[in-house]
């Protein structure tokens, strides 16, 4: 009797300490969320710029392909290469183009760092809660311009089932894996100075080897082999939807994403456990 | 047992600087230097108490409140605090304290602090109710009724502090350190968040451990001061007897509308003289403040006044003569 009560009362806390954290971490998003919305005008000029961005690549791919003299080019047609491009930028915009990374490092590099460290949170996870909670909403703003623009100047792409209903596991799991590196790379300035220049190229790396500037299609077969190796690129991995012919080439796709995520935020758990650790000893 | 007990605390920091010394590439070598920031300190305190941990720039201030909080491991000596050790259980302590550092915001900087607040009440796990009652009694006591629902960015320096002292306080702790909150803030700021953090030391009775560099804060919020110097504590003792022993001179500076050959006053030592302008150093256990203005107001054609406190550091010079 007294162990059935013991057992019950301590099944319920565990219920309210995870529904307690749950809401801690559901209001920091949702608070990024508000603060996306306080500033309508830089959300604006970003949607704008995007739609710009996906507009100019689109007519260069479309010249590109037409002066080809082939309607497709690997098994991929113009509308597809541009749209394949577009779902690159997407996952980009969805994370605030790196948002993460800044804010992050210049906590860790100001100092600002430690007043997190005496809060009962768990810093990477506000961190990652912050990010994701602006992305639903990004998500629908920049997917809707994004139809809009490529859809009038060129048309909407079409999806076999697999490619359907792969389409959200790849971008949430490419949006969360992305939010992760940058908080991997972030948590370097512990040690660096100023990882920002590694992070730039890092991340531009991983547009080149996903076919954001040039098509993945006409581009040599290892960028293809590249795209799987490297972390951040499999963040990108939406951009690839159209690569997807069966489940199996589907499922390789999200389980090597799932592989990058559990990997990179095993590595947070050490760095961030070992700068704050830093912190403590040395000072920063 | 004291509810804050410090026990030969003490911190090293070990920093690599540059040398003189260039090595390869022309970037210079480094080397490693050790800096005793808290240097073996041991006090006390009690429940409900109100103390300064006052200090110049680099005494240690800091580095104290940041080890007292679980931010920062000691190099050694102990600290229990409600009988948590802060660095052990760093998240246990967070549930029991309120912290507040000067220079460093804990608020959203783009939304209004009200939303902040909501925010604190999700991680220290408050019931609703509780939290809108505690909201509402602190938005009183601060006075903050008609800002925090603006954009913290749009506040001015003294309403984000109070927003974010009644940030530090929503989960009703037990004792709130503040490190420097006074810093920046004008002169009526300033007394107005020195009025408020009496207030709430004598309604709720939580413990203030404040930080600062600045005279007037000591006077005004603090019964109990103990004062840093190099990382030792040179004085820990009432406010009252601080001010008694070390504080017994006042300085008054007189502008004058006209030039004035001498200014001749008894019992006071006249540390600067010009025609114009005149500083006047009172010992108000010779002689006391009112009997010497009304001396000057009386004597002579006065444009301006003004009576100061002395610094910090020539309170801890006086100390230092004191005990030597
Ligand atoms: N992270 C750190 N790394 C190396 N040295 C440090 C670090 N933090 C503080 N120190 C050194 O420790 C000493 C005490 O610093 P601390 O910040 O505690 O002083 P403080 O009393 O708060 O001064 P202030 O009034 O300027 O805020 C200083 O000499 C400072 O240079
Ligand atoms: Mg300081």
């Amino acid at each position: 009797m007294k162990t059935r009560l013991l057992m019950k009362s301590s099944h319920q806390s565990m219920n309210t300490t995870l529904r307690q954290a749950l809401a801690k971490y559901t209001y920091v998003g949702y608070l990024a969320y508000k603060e996306l919305l306080a500033y309508p005008a830089s959300l604006l000029g970003r949607l704008a710029i995007h739609a710009l961005r996906i507009t100019y690549l689109g007519i260069i791919y479309e010249y590109v392909f037409t002066h080809s003299g082939k309607s497709a080019i690997h098994g991929m047609d113009a509308l597809h290469a541009v749209w394949a491009l577009a779902l690159v930028q997407l996952v980009y915009q969805l994370t605030g183009s790196g948002r993460t990374f800044k804010h992050f490092k210049d906590e860790i590099i100001s100092g600002q760092i430690e007043v997190r460290l005496n809060k009962p949170y768990y810093y990477p996870l506000q961190s990652l809660a912050d990010a994701l909670g602006q992305a639903p909403i990004r998500f629908v703003l920049f997917f809707a311009i994004t139809a809009l623009v490529l859809g009038s100047a060129f048309g909407m792409p079409t999806f076999t089932i697999q490619q359907k209903s792969l389409f959200l596991p790849l971008l949430s799991l490419g949006v969360l894996l992305f939010v992760l590196t940058q908080q991997l790379l972030s948590l370097s300035a512990f040690w660096i100075e100023d990882p920002t220049p590694a992070w730039w190229v890092l991340s531009k790396i991983a547009w080149i080897i996903n076919g954001t500037f040039i098509p993945l299609a006409i581009l040599p077969a290892y960028f293809k082999t590249a795209s799987l190796l490297f972390p951040l690129s499999a963040s990108f991995f939406l951009g690839r939807i159209y690569e997807i012919t069966d489940w199996y080439s589907g499922a390789k796709f999200v389980g090597i994403q799932l592989l990058w995520i559990l990997l990179i935020y095993t590595a947070i758990y050490f760095t961030y456990k070992q700068g704050a650790k830093k912190i403590s000893i040395n000072g920063g | 047992m004291a509810q804050i007990e410090v026990r030969n605390l003490t911190k090293v920091f070990t920093t690599k600087i540059a040398t003189d010394r260039p090595g390869w590439f022309g970037i210079a070598r480094k080397t490693t230097k050790s800096v005793k920031a808290v240097d073996g300190i041991t006090f006390d305190v009690d429940k409900g108490e109100t103390l300064a941990f006052i200090g110049p720039n680099g005494a240690g201030k800091s580095t104290t409140i940041k080890m007292l909080t679980g931010i920062l491991y000691p190099t050694s000596g102990s600290v229990s605090i409600i009988g948590i050790n802060p660095w052990k259980e760093r998240q246990r302590l967070a549930f029991r304290i309120g912290t507040v550092f000067g220079q460093k915001s804990q608020l959203s900087f783009h939304l209004p602090a009200e939303d902040s607040f909501k925010l604190f009440a999700k991680i220290y796990e408050l019931d609703d109710q509780v939290f809108r009652r505690r909201v509402g009694e602190l938005v009183e006591i601060f006075d903050a009724k008609d800002y925090i629902k603006q954009p913290l960015r749009k506040l001015s320096l003294g309403q984000r502090m109070r927003c974010e002292i009644i940030a530090s306080l929503l989960h009703n702790p037990e004792i709130v350190f503040l490190d420097e909150p006074t810093i920046g803030l004008d002169v009526v700021a300033k007394q107005e968040l020195r009025k408020v953090l009496r207030k709430l030391n004598e309604n709720y009775n939580t413990t203030i451990f404040l930080t600062s560099h600045d005279t007037g804060d000591i006077d005004a919020i603090s019964d109990r001061t103990i004062i840093i110097n190099g990382g030792k504590i040179v004085f820990d003792d009432s406010t009252n007897n601080l001010k008694r022993k070390y504080i017994k001179t006042k300085r008054i500076k007189v502008r004058f509308t006209s030039a004035i050959r001498d200014i001749e006053t008894q019992n006071v030592h006249i540390s600067r003289s010009d025609h114009y302008e005149t500083e006047l150093e009172v010992n108000t256990a010779e002689r006391t403040i009112k009997s010497v203005l009304e001396e000057i107001v009386g004597k002579y054609d006065i444009a301006d006044i003004s009576i100061e406190d002395p610094s910090l550091d020539e309170i801890i010079a006086s100390i230092y003569e004191h005990n030597t």
